[in-house]
């Protein structure tokens, strides 16, 4: 039994002293004149003879008034017992759905026995209750909103699965309160182990309680996978970090496969709290996926396995062709998985061969060659080709007055800010579309068919701001992936658990196919030119085809957060509050009608008594 | 209470006036008095009922010489005869705080039967004496005798007033020394006093014929009543802490019923023809018919 208010027990010592106060001065008796008082005196004296008596009726007279002031007082400091009971008449259960609750370190798991504490809550639930659910892993989503049904709320409950995702506790826990905000006294309950980062602060009077599952940390997990090509040999270099959680030496097995072939396995102990980092040189046949794989008894399997693409895999291979600029050059070296070469100017047949050789061609400020172009091209302060759009007289200070924000290359991009000395405005060709304008004209045209991707600024990036800018790398990295995708291939993605994944499959694709990790597959529609794909939650390989070309990608945890199974004493939510763990879903039985009741039947026993006396 | 309240224009109906005139008071023994009056007197006296003879002395009466006897015997003898004297009748009211109190007011009954019992003596021809005691005060009336004092002597007992404590031995012992002939005593109290024993042995040894009249309230008699009371006596002002309820009432009963049993003990030891009246009862059924019951009213 805890007090909500033990400040009020302060209360009992002055009232009672009161009472005993008033009990010494004793209430006035009415005078009353009598003839005499000599037969009386004898009638009383024999009552004398009972006075112990007396005085222990009277003393218990005393004791159960003070007994009952303290049952009243003990009901001012709010008393109250956790039951396993929805208490209010609303909750919301925010259940944790990420990796590390598939942790087996409890009987089925750790989700298993999250949800059997939610089943058990809405099992008690009184008439009337009624209670959302909330699910989070990598997003938190209502999976169930209020109702009082609880054959619903069961069978939510059990459609719900562990993800192998990491948590974001941070936007479930905002989903419950402005779901709880929604319902006056409505209590919030996040059934989780507690492995995940800051949580926001909520409102003091927010009644959150954390339901903790989960005992120990048993648990080995890779937390990191590189692959690096040596330009010198042209070998690989493959880098493991294995971490342990674990408070005792683990042995493990550690295998690496290339795609399908095991190339290196190794025995390895894992000191506790350890974290080792494996090498290893491989002289690979072929670019192509690499997995480390972790064969250790430990309670969480998900994070046992990680992937990556070799190096040379996933270069992007780009031609800059340039007199010299030291901002794009720069901006490009800087971006991931990208090769870059330079040329300062080509010839029509080494334009044709660079077309097939290189996955992007940037002109910057030097005329192309004639000639049709194909693959993927940028151009930059230059005449487009024919295909693309003509260029018009420059202008002085033109400003960009609108942008389509949707396309990909565009994507994130703030234009408008951009000040330009002067441009030359460009006029679309057939096929090709305006991606942004100066006014009436388009500063920046693309153009996509199947065998050309390209992009045109009609400005030199050097007489504008745009390279100071943030967005410059970003615009860079759209337009290259973009263009990049252009040229068909298989595309490599390495994507956490949980990710959302927008792909762009050629114009003319209406549907692609997905095969997940379990080797499932599923048919999506291709909306607006683009695939999103929601589901990517399990740690494997994943593969897209529409189209005639292919995505390949893959997802795994490497996340030391959810790794660390260790689980936590308390939820803190931002600076101030912080919930304290407890085993099950529990409410505060409030005590005081109990007491009030009790001192009721008190009072009235002493007022009975007291008028049963002689 | 003020007794000024209780006090009728008159204290006894004209009607039991005239039922008393038809009553006398009974003495069982005969008993010196004074004067000549209509009762036997122990005393040999002229009368004309023959009582005895006796031999003659010289001093002795020659008209009461029995020549008769002479001319037969040779001898003198002396005629005695019955001596028929008058009554002395001494009514004791006790008068203190507690008498003060009831209804119908004790006091009040008090004086109505003091007057009865004192008509019927004077009615009788006796001679009537009135006493009113309370704490030290201890008033006395003159003697009355015939009808024609009747009214004085109402007066008299009008004028008495209730207040202070009960004293009934220092009363008792005051009229036993006023005393200057045997004759009846009649005590008028509710003899709420410790000293009501010794005051009853006192009554014993006057010498006259004693008749106790003890009086209660119905209030005191039954009472009723609960919740915390502070009880204050209306004589000494002492107090006593009582809690009302039927369990006390019930022991104040037994209480109370011990004492009127101990009361008609003592006066049966004494030889006392004794009375035992609520205040609720009229005062004429007292005298004419309780009296009479116990041989005091013939």
């Amino acid at each position: 039994m805890s007090l909500l208010y033990p400040l009020a027990l302060a209360a009992l010592a002055p009232l009672s002293a009161t009472i005993v106060v008033l009990y010494l001065l004793k209430l006035r008796r009415q005078r009353v004149l009598v003839s005499s008082v000599f037969l009386w005196q004898r009638a009383v004296d024999d009552l004398q003879a009972n006075a112990p008596f007396q005085k222990l009726r009277r003393n218990l007279l005393l004791l159960l008034q003070l007994l009952a002031l303290a049952l009243l007082v003990l009901g001012l400091a709010a008393p109250y017992t956790l039951v396993t009971r929805s208490g209010g008449r609303s909750s919301v259960l925010v259940l944790d759905a990420s990796a590390s609750m598939q942790a087996t370190d409890v009987a089925g798991s750790r989700f298993e026995q999250a949800r059997r504490g939610a089943m058990q809550f809405v099992g008690n639930a009184r008439r009337g209750d009624e209670t959302a659910l909330v699910v989070c892993g990598a997003r938190a989503a209502v999976a169930l909103p209020f109702t009082t049904d609880k054959r619903r709320l069961q069978a939510a409950l059990k459609a719900a699965r562990p993800s192998d995702c990491g948590t974001n506790m941070k936007d479930g826990i905002l989903l419950a309160l402005s779901l709880a905000g929604k319902r006056p006294g409505a209590r919030v309950y996040v059934l989780s182990d507690g492995a995940f980062g800051q949580l926001p602060a909520v409102p003091a009077s927010a009644a959150v309680q954390f339901v903790r599952v989960g005992t120990r940390s048993d648990n080995v997990a890779i937390v990191g996978l590189e692959t690096v090509r040596s330009k010198v040999h042209g070998t690989h270099q493959v880098f493991i970090r294995i971490q342990s959680f674990s408070s005792e030496a683990k042995p493990a097995l550690l295998s690496i496969y290339h795609e399908k072939d095991l190339i290196e396995a190794r025995e390895i102990t894992l000191q506790p709290g350890a974290s080792v980092a494996e090498t290893y040189d491989a002289s690979l046949p072929r670019p192509g996926l690499i997995r480390a794989e972790l064969e250790v008894r430990d309670d969480l399997s998900v994070d046992n396995v990680a992937y990556t693409f070799s190096a040379s895999d996933a270069q992007t291979r780009i031609l800059l062709v340039t007199p010299g600029n030291l901002f794009l050059e720069q901006a490009l070296l800087v971006q991931p998985e990208v090769e870059v070469f330079k040329a300062t100017g080509l010839t029509s047949s080494e334009a044709t061969a660079a077309y097939e050789q290189y996955d992007v061609v940037v002109f910057d400020r030097v005329a192309p060659p004639v000639g049709r172009p194909s693959g993927a091209m940028m151009y930059v302060d230059v005449d487009p080709p024919a295909v693309l759009g003509t260029a018009g007289a420059a202008a002085e200070q033109p400003a960009v007055t609108d942008w389509d924000k949707t396309h990909p290359a565009l994507e994130h991009v703030n234009l408008g800010a951009v000040q330009i000395a002067s441009a030359k405005p460009l006029s679309p060709a057939a096929g090709a579309r305006v991606l942004a304008h100066s006014g009436e004209q388009g500063i920046v045209l693309g153009l996509e068919s199947p065998e050309l991707r390209a992009l045109a600024f009609g400005w030199d990036f050097m007489n504008s701001d745009l390279p100071l800018r943030i967005g410059f790398p970003v615009l860079l990295r759209n337009a290259l992936q973009w263009l990049a995708e252009g040229r068909g291939g298989v595309r490599r993605l390495q994507v956490r658990p949980g990710t959302v994944l927008r792909l762009s499959p050629p114009a003319d694709a209406r549907r692609a196919t997905v095969t997940y990790p379990d080797g499932s597959h599923r048919t999506v529609a291709v909306t607006e030119g683009a695939v999103t794909l929601a589901d990517v939650d399990r740690v494997g390989e994943y593969s897209m085809a529409a189209g005639g070309r292919e995505w390949r990608w893959v997802a795994d945890l490497r996340d030391p957060a959810e790794s660390n199974l260790r689980p936590a004493d308390r939820l803190r939510l931002g600076d101030a509050k912080i919930a304290q763990a407890s085993s099950s879903p529990q409410t505060e039985q409030h005590l005081w009608p109990l007491l009030a009741l009790v001192a009721l039947c008190i009072l009235l026993g002493e007022w009975h008594l007291y008028h049963r006396r002689p | 209470m003020n007794d000024s309240t209780h006090q009728p224009a008159y204290l006894l109906e004209p009607a039991f006036l005239r039922r008393l005139e038809q009553a006398a008071l009974a003495s069982r023994r005969a008993l010196a008095g004074r004067g000549k009056g209509e009762r036997r007197s122990p005393r040999r006296g002229t009368s004309v009922e023959f009582s005895d003879f006796r031999a003659y002395a010289p001093g002795d009466d020659l008209r009461y010489l029995d020549w008769n006897a002479f001319a037969r015997l040779r001898r003198l003898f002396l005629k005695l005869f019955v001596e028929e004297e008058d009554l002395q009748v001494h009514i004791l009211v006790d008068t203190s705080g507690s008498m003060d109190f009831g209804n119908p007011h004790k006091l009040q009954w008090a004086r109505q039967a003091a007057a009865a019992l004192g008509y019927l003596g004077l009615c009788g021809g006796d001679r009537v004496r009135l006493y009113g005691y309370a704490d030290q005060q201890f008033r006395a009336s003159r003697v009355f005798r015939g009808r024609g004092t009747a009214v004085e002597a109402f007066e008299w007992l009008l004028r008495l007033e209730a207040g202070g404590e009960t004293r009934l031995r220092a009363g008792v012992d005051y009229l036993a020394r006023s005393l200057t002939g045997p004759g009846i005593i009649f005590l008028l109290s509710d003899l709420l006093t410790p000293d009501w024993e010794p005051a009853l042995g006192r009554l014993a040894v006057t010498g006259g014929e004693a008749c106790v009249l003890q009086l209660m309230a119905p209030e005191e008699f039954s009472p009723g009543g609960s919740g915390d009371i502070e009880m204050v006596d209306a004589e000494t002002g002492e107090t006593r802490e009582v809690t009302m309820g039927a369990s006390v009432v019930r022991r104040y009963v037994k209480e109370r019923d011990a004492f009127l049993a101990s009361v008609r003990n003592g006066c049966r030891r004494y030889g006392f023809p004794y009375l035992f009246q609520e205040t609720s009862t009229p005062v004429p059924d007292a005298i004419l018919r309780s009296l009479r019951r116990v041989g005091v009213v013939q």
